[in-house]
């Protein structure tokens, strides 16, 4: 290179990747989630009764996906009277029927009978389901493992932090920009009802919205999650908004003849994208945090249903069990951990002023 | 001055209301009423028949849709009274009153040591900042403000009143005394010190990471400006720079923040309480929740929504006195 | 390297070295300032000159010891000889430093805007100037300040005592800050572009005071600038700097009336003067400073010079230059600062025979820069 050539930027993004990339913390955390990405995908084919992929009277199937969606359970399975039960199944009602079984055969929604996997015991229950070798992180009072559990609720908690962040942000930046662009009037009226919103205390909220809903699942909540989370994501969203609205650039494309939804869409929000991308990571951390929280406090969706605080509630009236607290207690906090740190990594990429000069 | 107050007053009272009265439809549009949560709970073969039941429902008001209720509610609110609770049969001031004072026991103590803690620790890090003891300070920081409240609440339970039961390490796990009321005064401070050993300790720890991170990175932010060089070509030292220059300017957003504890400060965690069995407002909060108990879901609301609103004011108040470019609209 | 011979009554007030200040950052070690020899005569003001970059500012910021980590003073003598004593102040220990700085040697920033604490009123930002290296009361401290800000011809002085910084225009903080270097009567003041941010009538106020002051005062002044106009009227010597050196110094009047560094040379050819025809476009140097981490070999400025001397191969340009013998070619080495006139040091091989300049499209054809 001559001495006096400029260097091309590979633009905004690449640079803060570049920026990422450079702390071995946030790369870790990066890491750690992806990796939970892959253990919530393939849940149930790392821990679960149902065979990943079987060959039985000369079709395939899946029947693991069934623990996504009891809808994607084969029907065949049903009309064959297997009542759940695979292993014996399958060897007695089609000898030449072959199977995939997941990583580790438990179910994470109910203990595993005798000999339901040839030539293994029930799962113990109580006090005798302590970590050991068939059950790494023990069983709970049911005798359900805590593994097959914890493994199925990663799904859970990925999913929370994911849809209700999605629609916090949602709900956030939309009332933020619409505030924060068009200003006067409007901006009263969703500034003062953010600033209600904020006002309510939030527990409140979220348990009565909860009684309220008929049949609490598990969407339910991350939408009730969703819907109480964004003030904070519009209060920053507004402020940029205000901030850019004077921005020469919108002036331009103000004058080239866009209109305000094109000018919001497509000119201010790609600026104002990165410091709220910020929050709402942290936001990510905090929906799990609190869906483990309300599982915790017995607001969670109903028993069957496998979550990281649900563990936590089963450890309140176990008190001598005390793997239902550090296993999952354990997963909670590396979980929110990572998002911590994978927002804060992010916030020092993205923004300018905090380049920070090491040796 | 004058004109501003009365405007964030009115301004106030409005969002009062309309809080007062979502809260207020919300709590009656869930399923259920006190009566049949109590019935509930009773023994079943105990009825009660159809007319005490519509006699109890008009003396809770429970006949009337609520809109009206809420009037009503409005009604006795403007005369002074916030109405009687319907699970515990007292009126709901007392109910609070008797609360208060265990809540803000946890709240006060953990937000004093917070702050005790959080300035030193936060200019600490700032002017060590970069070094190997800084650095592993602000790790250790890290972690625990990513520590769930409830895990390490449940941590603490099994280490100290399980594994440590019988040892002069060990803590209580529920309650806020176990000594009865007779008791000598100095034997019960101490019984519910004691006790509130594990719930200040949970309450704190985040709080503490927050604020002191909060601190360093704002005084890093304010050592980075222009008029820290200035003070530097001075001739001003490293502490003198930190302390007088830069923490005043941190004063600015440190502010806010503590107006906006207000709310905690009295309000007390739902979480802790439960966890802890803490006879507080929070725990007041979640079990009139549960049970319906329309007066104490509204009068505990209101209190609430009071604290939030004066914690901001006090806030932009604040923010005025702390940084001379501000005045009040 | 040949030194301009001291004075033979007293000792600069301040000589600069060979000073060499490095930034390690994660993409190298950046010289900004790359064995830099300067000195300052007691009452006498020098400019510093330069373009961005070129390291006069980190010249200013190491004399005092605040340039920011990852920087560092890695090698060099900073003398400074007053009340008797000579300190060296690249080695002085930390507390030492303190008392000099604002005690001794005052400075002066670029950005008015910036530079004043915004929480603490100008009255007490001027007087722990002095209560930070004077042990009085704080109402003498406060008297002080009064009388500064009566020097620097601020109006109502008694008034802004006690107003905010954001209560004053940028005109009038920065004759706050020039209260401020002052009010320990240094001997030594530093101004760091001082008038940059400032409007042309503000600026002509502010030069006019500093002048003024150094009359009244008897206070040495380095002048940080890139406007070649405001160092022609306040100056009394004057230095040019490029890419971390210093390649010319010489009194002012000497410097504008004969140039002797090529780049110099470009720097006065380049100003649009009253005389010029109206046809054609203004004379630049061709190219750009270089980046620290491409700095050329020999002379850094000999991609972009219209006189290099280089062997015919690396001439480019297929035209072999003849060189005569025993001359160096200016990729070589580096030159070193050397006296061609009394008081005028140049830092070139061939500033005595400079011979004719290169066409803008020869220089470019020289291939050192696109």
């Amino acid at each position: 290179m001559t001495p006096t050539q400029p260097t091309r930027s590979g633009g905004f993004w690449a640079e803060a990747w570049r920026r990422y990339r450079r702390r071995p913390l946030a790369l870790a955390a990066l890491v750690f989630v992806g990796w939970l990405a892959v253990v919530a995908l393939c849940a149930p084919a790392i821990a679960g009764t149902k065979p990943v992929l079987c060959r039985y009277k000369g079709h395939l199937y899946a029947p693991c996906l069934a623990f996504f969606d009891r809808r994607l359970e084969p029907a065949v399975f049903a009309r064959d009277r297997f009542r759940g039960t695979y292993p014996q199944n399958l060897k007695e009602k089609d000898p030449d029927s072959w199977a995939i079984w997941p990583l580790f055969f438990q179910d994470p929604y109910r203990a595993v009978r005798e000999n339901e996997w040839p030539g293994r015991p029930a799962n113990p229950a109580r006090d005798e389901g302590h970590p050991s070798a068939s059950h790494p992180f023990g069983t709970d009072q049911y005798g359900v493992d805590v593994l097959a559990k914890m493994v199925h609720g990663t799904t859970v908690a990925l999913l929370v932090g994911f849809v209700s962040m999605g629609l916090a942000g949602t709900i956030g930046i939309v009332i933020g920009a619409l505030g924060g662009y068009c200003g006067g009037w409007v901006d009263m009226v969703t500034s003062r009802f953010t600033e209600i919103v904020m006002c309510i205390p939030t527990l409140v909220l979220i348990l009565a919205l909860t009684a309220i809903i008929e049949k609490p699942s598990i969407w339910k909540t991350m939408a009730i999650i969703g819907a109480t989370g964004w003030t904070g994501i519009a209060r920053l969203t507004r402020g940029e908004f205000l901030r850019l609205r004077q921005s020469e650039f919108v002036m331009a494309a103000r004058a080239a003849g866009a209109g305000p939804v094109r000018i919001m869409l497509r000119h201010i929000l790609p600026n104002a994208l990165a410091p709220i991308l910020v929050p709402i990571t942290f936001g990510i951390a905090s929906a799990i945090l609190t869906e483990s929280a309300l599982s915790f406090l017995g607001f969670g969706p109903p028993p069957p249903s496998a979550s990281w605080g649900s563990l936590l509630n089963d450890a309140r009236s176990n008190y001598s069990m005390w793997w239902l607290v550090v296993f999952p207690g354990l997963a909670i906090f590396l979980t929110v951990l990572s998002y911590n740190l994978i927002g804060e990594g992010l916030q020092e990429a993205t923004d300018p002023r905090l380049r920070e000069a090491r040796k | 001055m004058a004109t501003y107050l009365l405007r964030r007053l009115l301004l106030g009272l409005t969002t009062l209301v309309v809080i007062t009265g979502f809260v207020y439809g919300l709590a009656r549009n869930m399923p259920g009423t006190p009566l049949t949560v109590q019935l509930g709970e009773t023994d079943p073969s105990r009825k009660i028949n159809p007319e005490d039941q519509e006699r109890l429902r008009k003396i809770y008001g429970l006949d009337k849709s609520w809109p009206v209720g809420y009037a009503q509610w409005l009604g006795n609110l403007l005369q002074g009274d916030l109405g009687r609770s319907i699970s515990r049969k007292q009126p709901v001031t007392q109910l609070i009153a008797e609360r208060i004072g265990p809540s803000f026991l946890i709240s006060g103590t953990s937000l004093l040591l917070t702050w005790l803690i959080s300035v030193p620790l936060g200019l600490y890090a700032s002017a060590r900042s970069g070094r190997f003891d800084e650095r592993a300070s602000s790790l250790l920081l890290y972690v625990l403000y990513s520590f769930p409240t409830f895990v390490a609440a449940l941590f603490l339970q099994i280490i100290f009143a399980v594994w440590l039961r019988g040892t002069p390490w060990e803590l209580p796990l529920f309650g806020m005394s176990d000594l009865p009321a007779d008791a000598p005064w100095l034997a019960r401070v101490g019984d519910v010190a004691r006790h509130a050993i594990l719930p200040v300790t949970c309450q704190t720890y985040v709080s503490l990471a927050y604020d002191s991170r909060f601190i360093k990175a704002n005084l890093e932010e304010a050592v980075r400006q222009d008029y820290i060089r200035t003070a530097r070509a001075k001739g001003a030292g490293p502490w003198r720079v930190l302390v007088h220059h830069a923490f005043r300017n941190t004063l600015i957003p440190l502010v806010t923040l503590l107006g906006l504890s207000l709310p905690a400060l009295i309000g007390g965690s739902v979480i802790i309480e439960q966890i802890f069995t803490w006879p507080g407002m929070g725990r007041l909060f979640f079990e009139s929740i549960r049970e319906r108990d329309y007066p104490t879901i509204m009068g505990l609301t209101l209190m609430f929504s009071v604290l939030t609103l004066l914690g901001q004011l006090l806030a932009d108040m604040l923010y005025c006195v702390v940084d001379p470019r501000v005045s009040l609209d | 390297m040949i030194e301009r011979p001291p004075h033979p009554r007293h000792a600069p007030l301040l000589a600069i070295k060979n000073l060499v200040t490095a930034f390690h950052t994660p993409a190298g070690r950046i010289p900004a300032v790359d064995g830099v020899s300067l000195s300052i005569e007691r009452g006498r003001t020098l400019g510093i000159v330069g373009e961005s970059g070129c390291g006069k500012s980190v010249t200013a910021m190491s004399v005092l010891r605040l340039v920011a980590s990852p920087g560092r003073i890695e090698a060099g003598e900073i003398l400074f000889s007053s009340g008797g004593t000579t300190l060296d102040l690249a080695t002085l220990p930390e507390p030492a430093m303190r008392s000099v700085r604002g005690g001794r040697i005052g400075m002066i920033f670029q950005e008015p805007m910036t530079s004043l604490n915004p929480v603490f009123t100008v009255g007490d930002q001027i007087a722990e100037a002095v209560l930070l290296h004077r042990r009085v009361s704080r109402e003498a401290a406060r008297a002080r300040a009064l009388e500064m800000l009566q020097l620097v011809r601020l109006a109502d002085p008694r008034q802004r005592l006690d107003e905010y910084p954001h209560q004053l225009s940028g005109g009038m903080r920065q004759r706050v800050m020039i209260a401020m270097a002052l009010a320990c009567d240094p001997e030594l003041v530093i101004a760091d572009e001082p008038t940059t941010a400032l409007d042309v009538t503000i600026q002509a106020q502010i030069l006019e005071l500093l002048s003024e002051l150094r009359a009244r005062l008897g206070t040495a002044i380095v002048l940080i600038t890139h406007d070649l106009g405001v160092v022609a009227e306040t100056c009394d010597d004057v230095a040019v700097m490029y890419a971390g050196r210093v390649v010319e110094q010489a009194p002012a009047a000497e410097l504008f009336a004969r140039p002797r560094h090529p780049y110099t040379i470009g720097l006065l050819a380049a100003r649009p003067s009253p005389g010029m025809k109206h046809s054609g476009p203004l004379r630049t140097i061709p190219g750009m400073v270089p980046l620290p981490q491409h700095f050329p070999a020999g002379c850094r400025f000999h991609p972009r010079c219209a006189y290099a001397r280089l062997p015919g191969a690396e001439s480019g340009s297929g035209r072999a230059v003849p060189l005569p013998a025993g001359e160096l070619p200016c990729n070589a080495a580096v030159p070193p600062l050397h006296e061609v006139a009394p008081g005028h040091l140049v830092r070139c091989f061939h500033a005595e025979s400079l011979g004719p300049p290169r066409s803008a499209q020869e220089i470019a054809a020289g291939g050192l820069f696109p």
